[in-house]
């Protein structure tokens, strides 16, 4: 569904990305761990537009959507989580779930997702008229996630979801994302809690200082040796 | 209940109407009445301001240029050219806003700054303008003998006529906002001014809405430009330069940025307090500035930011009184 080839990105003269590729399949989730500063987000916003691919491509369903600018990527139905949840904290929670329908013509459709976002969380109805920057941070999380699915994304990236969470909430929040798949939806997840992650992620590459240096299945990636001791403390 | 707070709404505006009809048989005193219609020719550049810097987070150093603009426009087209006031209106909008656009297009691209500069860069360039090329716009000295509209065969020569043309068009420039404000266009606006990051990720053409809302806003100040040359009867380069750009912030930010009524009640509070300390002579700046920081002090999102949260404490004090109410019951 996705395939990124060989991709590379520099901040300045600094090359953070040095030919990074891998593939997701269709339904997938996969994970995308490594240490702070490997390139995980720089990736992300590779994928998203944001930040602009020197070298490489990246194909969306075939389509080669390589440095399209960010609301052009969104209506190829490629939603994103950023990281630290950027929610618009003074605009409602009602606010911004139309937000995230903002890409999307047919506005019933909107009204019903809307509608599905908060049956699947009712805290998030309970507050709708609140403004969102008031909610927990959990609460945060899930309107960020719940407003990236009202566009129905074929592929959704999300940036460190578990990112300053409690424990409890950090399951409840991997819960929903395989949820998320279940419906349909590709997921990239980008993730420092590399635990978590891998237990849901169908495949699993392993990012260090701009390349990948190890892909496998989920399984395969926790229990090899080296990450093991690299990523997850033990 | 909505229907109701609607109902209460359109009542109130209704209202205000009729309120603003008798105006001209109460305010009897010409000066003062003057002094409202600058008001409300300043009310219509501040509500495009408003939505530019309060709703879509975009600052312009630069608007007095582009209500000088729409002065000077309008003061060519009707005496050099001899165009109809009610043509030379809007093309005085268009015009400033095809400047805008100019200025908007490479600079709202950008992060940042750039607009704030470049809007600096376009009041420098204006007065310039307005000051040297002389064949053109007069110079120093402007164009005398702008004439007043007429309207169906009665020329709006008087203060009092004016009133009526400016509050019925503030009140269409209002209007033309609040929906702006109220649909998804005016939501969008809002996300690009908490989180442009985010924004783009919702699918928004943050660098086309951008320039969207400068156009739209410049073209106010254009439109407010034309109608204070048609009232004064002259235009010069005098209060278009960036003092009077300073002004026009400093009044929607007193008023409350984001708030409809901000600009409103900004723009009519600083300019009748001006006057109203003209008394303390020599200390009327003062105490005008001692207003201002006491203001920003005391009401940091502005006096209608202040109003508005206090009525919404005032009134959660009351649901939760009823609440109690109820469960006591």
């Amino acid at each position: 569904m996705l395939l990124v080839e060989n991709i590379y990105c520099s901040y300045g003269n600094i090359e953070v990305l040095k030919g990074i590729s891998f593939e997701i399949m269709q339904g997938q989730i996969v994970a995308l761990i490594g240490a702070n500063g490997a390139g995980k987000t720089t990736t992300l916003k590779a994928i998203s537009g944001l930040m602009p691919v020197a070298k490489g491509s990246i194909l969306f369903k075939g389509e080669n959507i390589t440095n399209l600018t960010p609301y052009k990527t969104v209506a190829k139905r490629i939603a994103q989580v950023p990281e630290g949840r950027q929610v618009f904290p003074e605009l409602s929670v009602l606010d911004n779930l139309l937000l995230g329908g903002y890409s999307v013509k047919d506005k019933d459709r909107v009204r019903n997702q809307i509608d599905t976002m908060f049956r699947r969380f009712p805290r998030l109805k309970e507050r709708k008229k609140q403004q969102a920057g008031t909610l927990s941070g959990g609460e945060q999380q899930m309107l960020a996630i719940g407003r990236a699915l009202i566009s129905e994304p074929e592929l959704l990236l999300l940036d460190e979801p578990s990112m300053g969470l409690a424990p409890i909430l950090v399951g409840e929040v991997f819960d929903i994302i395989e949820e998320i798949r279940e419906q349909g939806t590709t997921i990239l997840l980008v993730e420092q809690n590399a635990h978590m992650a891998l237990n849901i992620a169908d495949k699993a590459y392993v990012i260090q200082t701009g390349e990948i240096v190890l892909e496998g299945s989920g399984e395969e990636i926790v229990n090899n040796e080296e990450v093991r001791k690299a990523y997850l403390a033990e | 209940m909505k229907i109701l707070l609607n109902k209460v709404k359109q009542h109130q505006v209704v209202l205000i109407f009729i309120f603003l009809l008798f105006t001209p048989f109460i305010v009897t005193n010409i000066y003062y009445l003057h002094l409202l219609n600058i008001s409300l020719i300043m009310i219509i550049l501040a509500i495009g301001l408003n939505l530019l810097t309060g709703y879509a987070g975009q600052i312009s150093i630069g608007h007095a240029a582009f209500y000088g603009i729409g002065a000077y426009t309008s003061a060519i087209l009707t005496i050099r050219l001899g165009i109809s006031f009610w043509l030379a209106l809007p093309l005085s909008g268009i015009t400033a806003a095809f400047v805008g656009y100019l200025v908007g297009r490479p600079t709202l691209k950008l992060k940042g700054a750039y607009l704030a500069i470049a809007s600096i860069g376009i009041g420098e360039i204006t007065q310039l303008v307005m000051t040297n090329w002389t064949s053109f716009t007069g110079g120093a000295l402007g164009i005398k003998g702008v004439k007043s509209p007429d309207f169906l065969g009665v020329s709006l020569d008087s203060d009092v006529r004016y009133f009526y043309l400016l509050v019925i068009i503030a009140f269409l420039c209002f209007f033309l906002t609040s929906r702006i404000i109220n649909s998804e266009l005016g939501r969008a606006f809002r996300a690009i001014k908490e989180e442009e990051v985010a924004a783009q990720f919702m699918g928004i053409d943050i660098a086309r809405l951008k320039v969207m809302v400068f156009v739209v806003s410049t073209f106010l100040a254009g439109i407010a430009g034309s109608l204070f040359a048609h009232l004064e009867g002259y235009v010069s380069p005098y209060g278009f330069g960036f003092n009077q750009s300073i002004g026009f912030l400093i009044m929607i930010l007193a008023g409350g940025l984001g708030y409809k009524s901000g600009p409103i009640i900004g723009v009519i509070i600083l300019t009748f307090a001006r006057e109203f300390f003209r008394f303390f002579n020599e200390y009327q700046l003062v105490i005008y500035g001692v207003l201002l920081i006491s203001i920003i002090v005391f009401m940091p999102s502005g006096i209608s930011g202040f109003f508005d949260k206090l009525m919404k404490r005032l009134k959660k004090r009351e649901v939760s009184k009823h609440g109690k109410q109820h469960s006591e019951a």
